[in-house]
């Protein structure tokens, strides 16, 4: 009998709901609810286990991309469970990205696949050290096999690259090359063994040289008993392969396998999972149009669109409610313009030809009215816009509209870190209120600077500089100590003023020992200054500090993530801070175990690098809360941050022909270097060299690096598609000349689809949408 | 077998824990006492030394005039040996000359270096990933355990080969490394007469245990057996047992129904049961009742349903109604919290509550599936905050990891320039500030950037006087009296010889670390025989130095590492102990309050998987087939039980299960031992 319906289904959603078993797929719209009906779905086949289930570990397994996703749709699961059905609200089921997942089955058998059960996993970060430092130390060796790449005019006389290639382009090439070449090789499961055995080897030099490298960086992860991420997701796939009993036994456990994002599901996922499921309780949802993550991956849209045609339910999720009907029109737009008139052939297969539909009358939640709904493409034929100039008139928009729009939420897009970055100096040097989804978040920098500022000191006792940041920014910011003592001096200016004298006072402080530990011949505060006097509280306070202080001292010789877990607790109350700076705790001893003459001061630095956004961290905002926009503050994020969420009005910055190129002649590519004979784009030869070594097929050279520029521009006109369908209400879309506009043959263009949508929006293009 | 063949008496006495079993046999020693037995004709024979406290206790109350033999297995055996090595050394090809060295682990681990390395350069190794250091105990791990079973390494290559299938053909290279590596080594240890734990075991066994003389000796000497905790006994010590008991006047084979906690150290439980009908009498302990009784029968009920093979057939009602009980669960206390620190500070919070209520000290036990740095100081500042005395146990921390005795490796250093070490300023002003006494860390910066230069040490009488006088002039006498001493030491002379000096001199003195800090004093003890024993395997020394830098190196490589120290001299102490829950259950303390940390950690239930080696399969009886997931699943579920039981059944009062729903590292848990609970929970008669 089918269930009732929920009014907060749309009729698309409700039919998904009467899964029974089988496999499933949902495809999905940006906007159409799929995220709402998954947790729900996840919650109905959880509440179904509960009934049947009491005695045995059965599972419901949530297979997401990524960490932030994971954890939005454990809470809205739990929230559901609990809420809904009055189920315990975190149990029955896990929700992991695929590497969680594949931790979760080699931590089970390790030995299965050599390791022993403390192996340690390094972060991408750590991983990409070990490698950069074996590249760097066999950079002569490594680099003499590809010189044979380098472009004459770039070789010297005796035929070795110019002293600038070789001090700074090579070794960065060899390194992104090296790390791509790794990555393929394991996302293959091919072992620098097999890549060896292969005759073919020796006839194809960018193959030999990653072979090597990749040998070299297997090796030095067994000499530690570690592995990497990737090395996880093959192990997981190996370990369940190898033994029937066990993969059987996982089989049991996940009766129902819900994978979000399935278009970005890599080859190893597809496989995993359809290992894990047997064929069976299998239900996948995405959007092939909105696969953002396939250059230089396996990550394909296509086995999606296999599953979708085989699956025994196929489900379409076509209504948007997120977006005003201007912006699925534009969106529609250039998908449509994309399948039938894009100028290179092969890009016109970019999308699924997949239209939006507005919710129908009724809808639970309806689009944006029409008439509130505005879409600005700024670009004229006739002018260049500068980068800066692109800034300025982003920030005279926003000051314009800001005042009028407090309760509205705002996202500036960009295809870049770089630019991201960029954005937010400028709008903070305007006093724009602004929060950043770029590498790091800013409040994980905070915390991960007050680590910082902390373990500086600690490192250098005597330094009185230090001591005095450690007041300002950990003991005062953080307020360790009795806040009311700050209180009753006054307002916030007041405090400032106070807490700058203390600190002068520190600085200037000659006996930093008898500071923090009195001895009994000299029991006073070796500090003198006038705000002593005028708020004696505060000579308690700095007592109260130095007391905290000389104790981490004292810890300061354990290990380091013993150190800041006992600094930890000392400062921060929050469970999100807390556990956050667990995870420093880990990564410092982890890179200390990586590099063994390392001490607190140079595992400090390595803090500094992460708060000043240097070095990626996956910071607790992303582990714990999911992103919510806020009134009223400009986010700013790349555009593939920015999937997932939606704002009222978005800025889509740098739509030009280097973010966005069509593979067009005069388009430029990012991998492709400039030292490269033949616009060779080396990463991509590399990659084709792996593939034909495991096919045991023939390479032609310049293949691949063609065939790289189509992908990229296909996956780049997807995460415009991606970009324009995150606004509710308002889009703006600008362009910008790049950093290069100085130089003629450098500067680019605004890119070909904001140039036909921008036709398209001002009638002098039609475009026929199905 | 031997010639001498009694009609079989003798006990066997099993029982689950707190049955008095241990309690009974001690009492049946006292009688054997009292009724002039001669004292030395009794052997008690345990697993480990510090199992026989309620012996000694027995023996310290009787006061005999000889004393029984309270030993190990392979105590005996190394006692053995060393009687009557000119007897082995005419069966196997060895120096007659020369007197055995018994080695440790740490020992052999050094001697295994070398072999394994040339196997490593080869690439043999390169499918597992396992650190050097772990290759090589595992390796040592498989000859153990080889011993243990009474299988020689080819026959423990090829079950293991066999247990592993056909799954991945690499294995097979590794395991076939893994065996050539060990018989290299045990080819150079005969020649070399080093006898490392497996050798010991297999010499005695196949050589001394045959041997005319040594029969008729050890008849002559014991007639009497007590063997205590049979279940943790592997199956060569068995054979042991079985050697011995033609020849015994009386016996007693103790054996825990629940036990088996040191299997992966090669215990055998199965086989040791099988002892049983070696003996007349066949007693049954009953375990005492408490709080914690009825829950320890449900979950007796819970795995039996999860055994039930039908158990998919039966429907949903029948189901719910099975499992409905009205169980007793109010000694079980459920804690939860979101993050782990959370959890460790609500345990904590009930520490000083119990301690509230007047609760000994002693009387608390906290454990954790293991205990990492992390944990363990984080409950050391909590205790300190609270004012709760602590003992943490964690018998297999690296020497290297204490502070203290990093000091003293930094001091080696200093003392041997011509290592050429240059070590970090801080690492110096860490030395200093542990070592000497007052010495804080500021003040140890201040000092060590003056005299620290060009990697030695200057004399505090060059800083300028107002520096002196911020260092404080006590210090600085301390650190001359340091500096002096390091300077003027003898170098040339063996490790063990310099460190002991180093401690006795100087370090244990007043105003300097070690002064009555009796762990760490400990902790120098291991250091000193871990060096005694190395420098004892090199011959023909001519210079100490050498020998003494590559001692420090393998310290610092975690080649040599320590070996867990004697608990018995803690039994008594007054302070909440903190342990891995495994060692706790084999130290046998029982508590009136437990407290179980991180319930839904998988560790409680995962057991320690090591690529070259596997508990299950060297055992003795185990098949010669595949290892297949389904047999690890059951044991490691019966693994859980055990383990569970065994805590409960050590805890008189209370249990507190603390649960944090994100683990350390951020991911939710639903460990088995969680589900089991949440089973017992939904299990409550509504």
């Amino acid at each position: 009998m089918a269930k009732p319906l929920n009014p907060l289904f749309r009729p698309a959603q409700q039919e998904a709901m009467q899964y029974k078993n089988g496999t499933m797929a949902i495809s999905a719209v940006p906007g159409s609810g799929k995220t709402f009906t998954l947790a729900h779905l996840a919650a109905d086949l959880i509440g179904r286990l509960s009934k049947t289930d009491l005695n045995r570990n059965r599972e419901v397994l949530i297979v997401t991309f990524t960490n932030s996703a994971v954890n939005s749709l454990r809470h809205k699961i739990a929230d559901i469970l609990q809420q809904d059905r009055g189920l315990l609200p975190y149990v029955g089921y896990r929700v992991r990205t695929l590497h969680g997942l594949a931790h979760d089955i080699v931590r089970e058998r390790p030995a299965l696949v050599g390791l022993s059960e403390d192996f340690r996993i390094l972060d991408d970060q750590t991983s990409q050290h070990v490698l950069k430092n074996i590249t760097e130390a066999n950079f002569t060796a490594y680099g003499r096999l590809l010189n044979a790449y380098i472009a004459e005019e770039y070789l010297d006389n005796d035929g070795l690259p110019i002293r600038r290639l070789r001090n700074r382009d090579l070794p960065d090439l060899i390194f992104q090359i090296s790390s791509r070449f790794i990555k393929y090789c394991k996302d293959h499961r091919m072992t620098p063994d097999d890549l060896a055995n292969s005759k073919q080897l020796s006839q194809l030099p960018l193959a030999a040289f990653g072979t090597r490298v990749y040998k070299d960086y297997q090796q030095s992860l067994m000499y530690q008993g570690a592995v990497d991420f990737d090395d996880l997701v093959r192990f997981a796939l190996d370990a369940i392969t190898r033994d029937p009993a066990f993969l059987k036994r996982l089989q049991r456990r996940w009766r129902y396998i819900l994978e979000d994002e399935a278009q970005d599901s890599t080859a190893l996922q597809e496989q995993m999972l359809g290992l894990l499921t047997d064929k069976g309780n299998w239900i996948r949802v995405g959007d092939t149009n909105q696969a953002i993550n396939t250059t230089f991956t396996t990550a394909n849209p296509r086995f999606l669109e296999n599953f979708t045609a085989n699956a025994d339910t196929n489900i379409e999720l076509k209504q948007s409610g997120r977006s005003g009907r201007p912006i699925i029109d534009l969106a529609n737009a250039l998908m449509a313009w994309t399948v039938e008139s894009h100028p290179i052939e092969a890009l016109r297969e970019s999308f699924s030809y997949r239209l939006m539909e507005p919710t129908l009358a009724g809808d639970p939640q309806p689009n944006p009215p029409i008439t509130e709904t505005r879409v600005h493409i700024h670009y004229d034929p006739n002018a260049s816009v500068t980068t800066d100039q692109e800034l300025d008139l982003l920030l005279r928009s926003l000051q314009g509209w800001l005042p009028d729009h407090p309760d509205k939420t705002i996202a500036v897009l960009v295809p870049e870190n770089s630019r991201g970055f960029h954005v937010i100096e400028r709008l903070e040097a305007n006093d724009i209120p602004c929060e950043e989804l770029l590498r790091s978040s800013s409040h994980t920098r905070e915390v991960v600077g007050t680590m910082y500022t902390i373990l500086s000191y600690l490192s250098t006792p005597l330094n009185a500089q230090l001591l005095a940041d450690v007041y300002k920014q950990v003991w005062f910011t953080w307020r360790v100590g009795n806040p009311e003592i700050w209180e009753n001096i006054g307002d916030e200016e007041a405090q400032l003023e106070a807490l700058a004298k203390v600190a002068q006072a520190i600085r200037k402080c000659k006996s930093i020992e008898n500071l923090l530990y009195p001895t009994e011949d000299n029991p006073a505060l070796p500090l003198s200054s006038p705000i002593f006097a005028e708020y004696p509280d505060l000579l308690q306070d700095l007592a109260h500090f130095s007391d905290y202080v000389s104790y981490w001292l004292n810890a300061s010789i354990l290990p380091v993530d013993q150190l800041i877990i006992i600094i930890t607790q000392d400062i921060f109350h929050d469970p999100v801070n807390m556990a956050l700076c667990h995870k420093l705790a880990v990564l410092l001893r982890t890179t200390q175990q990586i590099n063994k003459e390392w001490r607190l001061a140079e595992l400090a630095l390595e803090l500094k690098s992460i708060s000043q956004n240097e070095r990626r961290f996956l910071g607790m905002d992303e582990l714990v809360t999911s992103y919510e926009p806020r009134p009223g503050t400009v986010t700013v994020s790349t555009m593939h941050s920015a999937k997932g969420l939606e704002w009222d009005r978005v800025y889509i910055l740098s739509v030009n022909n280097y973010s966005f190129p069509s593979a067009l002649p005069e388009d430029r590519f990012i991998s492709e270097k400039w030292f490269i004979r033949d616009e060779l784009n080396l990463e991509a030869e590399a990659l084709a060299q792996a593939k034909a070594v495991k096919d045991n097929a023939v390479y032609t050279e310049g293949s691949a690096s063609k065939q790289a520029r189509m992908d990229y521009a296909a996956e780049r006109l997807r995460l415009l598609y991606v970009g324009i369908t995150r606004a509710r209400q308002e889009l703006i879309m600008l362009w910008n000349t790049g950093r290069f506009a100085h130089k003629e043959n450098m500067r680019t263009s605004p890119a070909l689809p904001l140039q036909v949508l921008s036709e398209y929006l001002d009638g002098t293009r039609i475009i026929n949408k199905k | 077998m031997p010639a001498k063949n009694k009609p079989q008496r003798g006990t066997f006495l099993e029982g689950p824990v707190s049955s008095g079993k241990t309690q009974q046999a001690a009492d049946y020693l006292g009688r054997l006492l009292d009724t002039n037995v001669q004292g030395s004709t009794i052997m008690v024979l345990v697993p480990q030394r510090h199992l026989a406290i309620a012996y000694d206790d027995i023996i310290y109350d009787k006061k005999p005039i000889f004393k029984p033999l309270i030993t190990t297995h392979s105590g005996f055996a190394r006692q053995m040996l060393q009687r009557f090595w000119p007897i082995i050394t005419q069966k196997i090809n060895t120096n007659a000359l020369q007197e055995p060295t018994f080695a440790s682990v740490s020992l052999a681990q050094y001697h295994m270096l070398p072999f394994v390395e040339t196997y490593l350069k080869q690439g043999l190794f390169d499918s597992v990933y396992v650190s050097q250091t772990r290759l090589i105990t595992q390796i040592i791990d498989n000859m153990n355990k080889s011993a243990l079973s009474a299988l020689s390494l080819d026959q423990a290559e090829d079950r293991l080969i066999r247990a592993w299938g056909d799954r991945h053909s690499s294995r097979e290279t590794v395991y076939k490394a893994a065996t050539n590596a060990a018989k290299e080594y045990q080819d150079y240890c005969l020649e070399h007469g080093i006898l490392d734990y497996a050798l010991q075991l297999n010499l005695f066994h196949d050589y001394l245990l045959h041997e005319p003389v040594f029969i008729d000796y050890f008849q002559r000497n014991f007639q009497y057996l007590i063997a205590d905790n049979l279940e943790e006994f592997g199956a060569r010590d068995h054979d042991f047992i079985e050697w011995m008991i033609p020849m015994m006047e009386d016996y007693l084979l103790v054996y825990d129904q629940d036990g088996g906690y040191r299997v992966f150290l090669g215990a055998d439980p199965e086989n040791g049961y099988q002892l049983a009908q070696l003996c007349q009498n066949h007693q049954v302990a009953e375990p005492a009742q408490m709080p914690l009784s009825p829950i320890i029968t449900d979950i007796n009920a819970v795995y039996a349903l999860a055994a039930d093979d039908d158990y998919d057939e039966i429907d949903d009602e029948a189901l719910v109604a099975q499992q409905q009980t009205s169980v007793d669960m109010s000694a079980l206390h459920f804690i939860g919290s979101k993050f782990y620190h959370e959890m460790v500070t609500r345990c904590l919070e009930q520490v000083q509550q119990l301690k509230n209520q007047d609760v000994p000290h002693k009387q608390i036990a906290i454990m954790a599936p293991f205990l990492n740095d992390s944990l363990r100081y984080t409950l050391e500042a909590g205790f300190a905050h609270y004012n709760i005395p602590a003992f943490v146990y964690r018998p297999s921390r690296p020497l290297q990891a204490e502070p203290k005795i990093k000091a003293v490796l930094t001091c080696l250093c200093l003392a041997y320039p011509e290592w050429e070490i240059n070590i970090p300023q801080g690492d110096i002003a860490a030395c200093l500030h542990v070592l000497i006494q007052e010495l804080d860390l500021v003040r140890a910066h201040l000092l060590t950037n003056i005299v620290y230069r060009d990697a030695s040490l200057t004399s505090f009488n060059i800083i300028a006087k107002p520096v002196q006088a911020r260092i404080t002039h006590a210090v600085g006498e301390r650190f001359e009296h340091l500096r002096a001493w390091l300077a003027n030491a003898d170098k040339n002379v063996p490790p063990d010889y310099f460190l002991s000096r180093l401690f006795g001199e100087l370090l244990a003195q007043s105003g300097f670390g070690f002064h009555g800090d009796l762990t760490s004093g400990r902790f120098m003890a291991e250091l000193i025989s871990t060096a005694k024993q190395f420098r004892s395997a090199i011959p023909d020394v001519e210079n100490w130095s050498v020998v003494t830098y590559e001692f420090y190196q393998l310290i610092q490589q975690g080649i040599i590492s320590s070996q867990p120290y004697n608990w018995q001299n803690y039994q008594g102490e007054d302070a909440v102990l903190v342990s891995p829950a495994h060692a706790y259950l084999m130290l046998n303390r029982p508590v009136d309050y437990q407290l179980w940390l991180d319930a839904g950690n998988s560790a409680w239930w995962e057991r320690i998987e090591q690529p070259l080696t596997h508990p299950y399969v060297l055992r003795r009886g185990y098949p010669n087939t595949v290892w297949t997931d389904d047999l690890e699943t059951h044991h490691q579920d019966e693994s859980l039980r055990r383990i569970i039981l065994g805590l409960l059944r050590r805890c008189r009062k209370d249990a507190y299960i603390f649960i944090s729903e994100i683990s350390e590292t951020g991911y939710e848990q639903q460990g088995p031992l969680l589900m089991l609970f949440q089973r017992l929970l939904s299990r409550r008669a509504e």
